[in-house]
């Protein structure tokens, strides 16, 4: 998460390229951080609260009410809809003594995106919890951690025969006393070994999952165990995952594999954790539902489905424009608002918009004008037309007449495909899509669908 | 293959569109920080009159150049590290989008590769098919979500190109070529 002092507010039209960086998640502590939380159709983040037991005002955790039960949970939505930085806010508002202690646990940047199963999330989410533990300086039970370690241990040395059996290099696994620190080297080092050869990847995970329910139990006693230890310290209540990155894994087929067909064994893990659901496995719901909840995660909706524009979610975009650029860089507050409504509700593709208005700036201005921002939607909505199909273009017609009539479109892959394509955006619970404004810019599809 | 339509609804279908194309990449170019930009082209001189003139108007930043021909993803992402700055350009990107191992790797390391300060400058031959930016956002998803531009560079002389094309396709084949420059 990117916090550091080199992202501010842009004063100077040379400084703005930086203040609108869209490949930069954005920290709930940032300047630039901005809550759309409330302009999010449907979704409102009280939901969320909600779901955990937990107070939305005052962010109090009930645990009676979810004593024996954890919360299993998906936010689902679109890229570039903002999830990372709305698990963020909600990390930080959950993270004190009366509600959680939050382990955030990054995908893409603890495991291998491209050779991964569910397997392998537990394990990082256990070191990631270890080393929270250390970092705040919670004690636990050394039998609790004997026992996890001894177990460990065990697994290692099946994983290693099975090595052995085909002249591979073993897991090397330093024997110590059972503690904090030696643990986490166990996991450490299962981890890399899970992110190196695919052949010693997969015997660890066959070792772990054949012994999975008994993992499991391991698992839920070190988790209870910690639990006990952050409400006797006044840390906090209890333990929170936070897993994002699912949908940086490479295939579809991966992100389908742990979230689909490992639901028994993500069940048998008794631990409050939030997940962030590709897209694409938004078909999934219905399995995902009999073991979980599923919250959608739709863009900011700027406009009602008859067109009106929705005036609390354009202020919201203002705010978030004018903590990133001085409001003496526009021309006119006309040219923000045109350049928000053509953002459809996604943060980033606004600040791409933002972008491009720039790059048409000419050399000697010194605001951002009308004309360029034109230009550079002009820009945009050309590009459109290198990867929109005449079929694409057909189904935008058919989604256009439906939005008239005010009829549901109902869902197929091919809706799928757009979705995640940004060609259609999606809003509430995703009953309401409409065409991606930059999109409707373009004269292809001005041609062709009107 | 990708259903395509009938439009010619190009970024610019302008002949002799380099001035035009290349002004907003300039301006884009004036910070240093990750970029990643798409160039299409009809014709490989535009390749180097865009290089030639961003070695002129940056002196101070490093180039380097990849052959998607003759490379790998190991060495691609470690001359890419190794950069660490300036310019890095990938030529023949449709050689990336048909090397499954090299699209998906780059596409999993976009985290990695956008904390480095350079503008990453790819380079397609536009007789690769008319969708191609739809191939990079099926093929790379996370990496197209990162992208600062897409340039579609265009030159006259398609004539040249187009010969270009047929020696590539016909591998040598100087007699078949010989015929078709007579024809």
């Amino acid at each position: 998460m990117a916090n550091n002092d080199f992202y501010k507010k842009a004063f100077k039209l040379v400084e703005v390229d930086t203040a609108v960086r869209f490949d930069v998640p954005i920290g709930s502590d940032h300047e630039f951080f901005t809550d759309f939380s409330d302009v999010r159709g449907d979704f409102a983040d009280r939901m969320i609260y909600k779901r955990l037991n937990v107070n939305p005002t005052t962010f109090v955790y009930n645990e009676e009410a979810n004593r024996g039960n954890k919360t299993l949970l998906f936010l689902a939505g679109m890229r570039g809809s903002g999830k990372t930085s709305e698990l963020a806010k909600i990390a930080q508002k959950l993270n004190h003594k009366d509600g959680f202690l939050c382990v955030t646990c990054n995908l893409d940047e603890g495991l291998d995106s491209n050779d991964m199963e569910y397997m392998d999330i537990v394990i990082f989410q256990l070191e990631r919890l270890f080393q929270e533990l250390v970092k705040i300086k919670i004690e636990i039970d050394n039998s609790i951690i004997e026992s996890l370690q001894n177990w460990f241990s065990e697994r290692v040395k099946e994983v290693n025969k099975a090595i052995k059996k085909e002249g591979g290099i073993e897991v090397e696994i330093v024997a110590g006393t059972p503690g904090f620190l030696s643990f986490l080297g166990i996991t450490t080092k299962v981890k890399s070994n899970l992110m190196g050869s695919k052949e010693n990847a997969q015997k660890i995970r066959t070792v772990f999952k054949n012994n999975f329910s008994d993992f499991a139990r391991q698992f839920n006693l070190f988790v209870e165990e910690v639990n006990l230890k952050l409400r006797q310290t006044e840390t906090a209540k209890e333990l929170l995952f936070v897993v994002d990155g699912l949908e940086k894994l490479t295939s579809l087929d991966i992100r389908k594999k742990i979230i689909v067909e490992e639901g028994n064994r993500i069940r048998l893990i008794n631990a409050n954790t939030i997940f962030t659901l590709p897209l694409e496995l938004m078909k999934e719901g219905r399995k995902l539902m009999s073991f979980s909840k599923v919250v959608p995660f739709p863009f900011v909706k700027i406009r009602e489905k008859n067109g009106d524009v929705i005036e609390k979610a354009v202020q919201r975009f203002i705010e978030f424009t004018y903590k990133r650029i001085d409001e003496k860089l526009f021309d006119s507050p006309e040219t923000v608002l045109r350049a928000i409504l053509t953002g459809g509700g996604s943060p980033r593709e606004y600040l791409r918009i933002l972008e491009y208005a720039n790059m048409f700036t000419d050399d000697d201005a010194e605001v951002i004008t009308i004309k360029a921002l034109e230009k550079g939607i002009q820009k945009l909505a050309a590009e459109t037309s290198q990867y929109i199909s005449t079929a694409d273009l057909e189904k935008l017609k058919t989604l256009k007449q439906s939005n008239e009539d005010g009829r549901v479109m109902p869902f197929d892959e091919d809706w799928q495909d757009l979705l995640e394509k940004l060609i259609v955006l999606e809003y509430n619970d995703g009953t309401y899509k409409r065409v991606n404004p930059i999109v409707e810019e373009s004269q292809l599809y001005k041609q062709y669908v009107g | 293959m990708l259903k395509n339509h009938n439009y010619t609804n190009s970024m610019s279908d302008k002949i002799n569109n380099y001035m035009e194309e290349t002004k907003p990449l300039f301006h884009l170019l004036r910070t240093e920080a990750f970029r990643f930009i798409i160039v299409r082209y009809n014709h490989y001189s535009l390749v180097n009159q865009l290089k030639g003139e961003l070695l002129k108007r940056f002196p101070d930043r490093p180039q380097n150049t990849i052959d998607s021909r003759e490379t790998d993803y190991r060495v691609l992402v470690e001359s890419y590290y190794k950069a660490a700055t300036g310019f890095f350009f990938i030529e023949y990107f449709e050689e990336i989008l048909a090397n499954p191992e090299i699209y998906s790797g780059l596409n999993q390391r976009r985290d990695k590769l956008a904390t480095y300060p350079i503008a990453l400058i790819v380079f397609i031959s536009s007789s690769t098919d008319e969708l191609f930016a739809r191939q990079i956002m099926e093929k790379m998803p996370d990496l197209w979500s990162f992208r600062s531009l897409l340039l579609d560079l265009k030159t006259e002389d398609i004539q040249v190109t187009h010969t270009e094309e047929w020696h590539k396709k016909l591998d040598g084949d100087t007699a078949l070529l010989d015929f078709l420059s007579r024809s």
